[in-house]
């Protein structure tokens, strides 16, 4: 296990605290007096999902959480977990349905994601910064109805719904931002 | 952002620095205009100064090393005390303030911002609570209990003071404030903590019993935080009060006034009298936001050299810039003046808790971070 300190901090990096794995969500600098620099952080637990906040003296050493990177490819879920298959030996992991938690509007069979391994076996899923997705159920958009800030309800291929402007069209594949749920553009 | 909503928070802004000035005029305060470009700054370790050089011809040679360093100020407080020792009594002051600090994307810092400071002579740090408390009511006041609604900013729109005329007491009449989801009960008396209560109610310490180097770090690793050989005393105590203290603070409904602090945080206040641990220092907040630093203003010219000089071996440990202190200054001091009461607040601060603005480049015109490029984070 490395020591890193906190200069090296930004949202992504996996650290032990308190004996447990997090990952930084966000970090900011907190100047209070007398020359120390504090550096201020948002830490969610790779175990529960849940979001603690710590104020760091600023080069305080951390040990980094012993976390790895994989690429698997999502297979199915049951009402309990998320099944995912490392392609390159094959083998099965699987990552209980909390830990996908909102990103679960946004999955889809087949696709390649970023899983988080420690000893060995699945921790958290690391949505990646924008999906593609196909829209399954589109209305036409009416020209003149604008109430609703030129804007439609459409249905994705995962069956969850978001808003997007009128021009899209059922077929076509859209960009969305997972972390927000919001359409960002029409991708090909 | 929308563009309706940017001018009427700027609207706002002016209106609260005109309503400052009104305010001190009607107190019988004389508005000065100190010098920003100084030979000696303020020492304080905690703010790194923009540093210049005033041009010095000789020999027709426009590139002397002759050349005076020139720096711009942090706080006009030490010509404003100059100003004190002249006699005059009871000095008010609006005008930038520059801290060449590394904040990364705060949103409560701009390199170069607007500062406001007061002197009131023949009164101490109580005084000045209960300035703070008037300036804000008479700003409020002035701001929200008339009719122009188009002043309302969108965010205490007339939704939220019709929920509370509703319910407010027949007797008092309520002045909430709505900050980033926090409603604030702007009336006076605010809360008055001592830095000893708030540690005890909510770090469980007997601050009297930890303001030795050996027991601090003794409480802090039972508390299970990191202690090197290195770390400082006060490195220990700021950890625990933003760890364990100001989330507390932040969540109360009223103003806080936090007094009292530990004599090595005294910076340029007045010891206690009857307890040589502790200043007569306190810091506003009010929902979450630190808007001022006052003082019972430290007199005694020994103490305050003798600080100058530490801040001075601070500075040069954290290999900051380092210049002579401002012997003038000290020399004000020699000449005297009477126990005062001061404070330094933030007015891109206030402008913000009134707009219910949630960064600090919402309030100012163009900030730093556009001009300058930042990094990360």
């Amino acid at each position: 296990m490395s020591i890193i300190s906190t200069s090296s901090f930004h949202k992504g990096v996996a650290v032990m605290f308190k004996n447990e794995p997090y990952i930084i969500t966000e970090c900011t600098f907190v100047n209070p007096g007398k020359g120390s620099a504090f550096t201020r952080t948002k830490l969610r637990s790779l175990i529960t999902d849940r979001i603690v906040e710590f104020t760091f003296k600023s080069g305080e050493k951390i040990e980094e959480a012993p976390i790895e990177i994989y690429e698997m490819q999502y297979l199915y879920n049951d009402s309990n977990n998320y099944y995912f298959m490392s392609p390159r030996n094959f083998e099965q992991y699987s990552l209980p349905a909390a830990m996908i938690g909102n990103f679960k509007n946004f999955i889809k069979e087949g696709e390649i994601y970023q899983i988080y391994i420690m000893d060995e076996k699945a921790v958290a899923l690391k949505p990646p910064l924008k999906v593609r997705l196909k829209v399954t159920e589109a209305e036409e958009g009416t020209k003149g109805n604008t109430v609703s800030g030129a804007t439609k309800v459409v249905t994705l291929e995962t069956g969850h719904q978001i808003n997007v402007p009128l021009f899209i069209k059922t077929g076509e594949t859209v960009a969305i931002n997972p972390e927000t749920g919001q359409y960002l553009e029409r991708a090909n | 952002m929308n563009k309706n909503n940017e001018l009427a928070r700027f609207a706002l802004r002016q209106q609260i620095i005109n309503l400052i000035r009104t305010f001190f005029n009607k107190e019988g305060f004389l508005e000065v205009e100190t010098p920003i470009l100084v030979k000696a700054p303020d020492t304080a370790p905690f703010n790194e100064v923009f540093e210049t050089e005033t041009l010095q011809k000789t020999n027709n040679t426009r590139h002397s090393t002759n050349n005076i360093k020139g720096y711009l100020t942090p706080s006009p407080e030490f010509f404003m005390k100059k100003l004190l020792a002249q006699g005059y009594k009871n000095i008010f002051q609006i005008c930038k303030a520059f801290r060449n600090n590394f904040e990364g994307n705060s949103p409560l810092h701009n390199l170069e911002f607007t500062i406001m400071e007061w002197y009131r002579t023949n009164a101490d740090y109580t005084d000045i609570m209960i300035d703070s408390e008037n300036l804000i009511n008479f700003i409020y006041d002035s701001l929200f209990n008339k009719t122009q609604k188009s002043k309302i900013p969108p965010s205490v729109a007339s939704g939220d003071l019709r929920w509370a005329s509703k319910t407010q007491n027949r007797n008092l009449k309520l002045k909430t404030l709505k900050y980033q989801n926090k409603l604030i009960d702007l009336n006076p008396p605010w809360l008055r903590l001592s830095l000893k209560q708030v540690f005890k109610n909510y770090a469980g310490i007997n601050l009297d019993e930890f303001l030795d180097l050996k027991e601090a770090k003794e409480i802090a690793l039972k508390k299970g935080y990191r202690i090197e050989k290195d770390t400082t005393w006060e490195q220990i105590y700021h950890q625990i009060f933003l760890n364990e203290v100001e989330p507390e603070i932040n969540n109360l409904k009223k103003p806080v006034i936090l007094y009292d602090y530990p004599a090595p945080l005294a910076a340029l206040s007045k010891r206690k009298k009857n307890d040589l641990r502790y200043a007569e220092r306190f810091e506003l907040y009010i929902a979450g936001l630190e808007l001022g630093n006052a003082f019972s203003e430290l007199t005694d010219w020994q103490e305050q050299e003798q600080r100058l000089k530490n801040d001075i071996t601070e500075r040069k440990r954290l290999k900051m810039k380092v210049f002579d202190y401002d012997h003038d200054f000290i020399s004000s001091l020699k000449i005297g003046f009477p126990p005062t009461g001061g404070i330094a607040i933030g007015i891109d601060r206030l402008v913000m808790l009134f707009t219910d603005a949630k960064s600090i480049h919402e309030v100012i015109f163009f900030p730093a971070s556009q001009i300058f490029s930042k990094s990360q984070f």
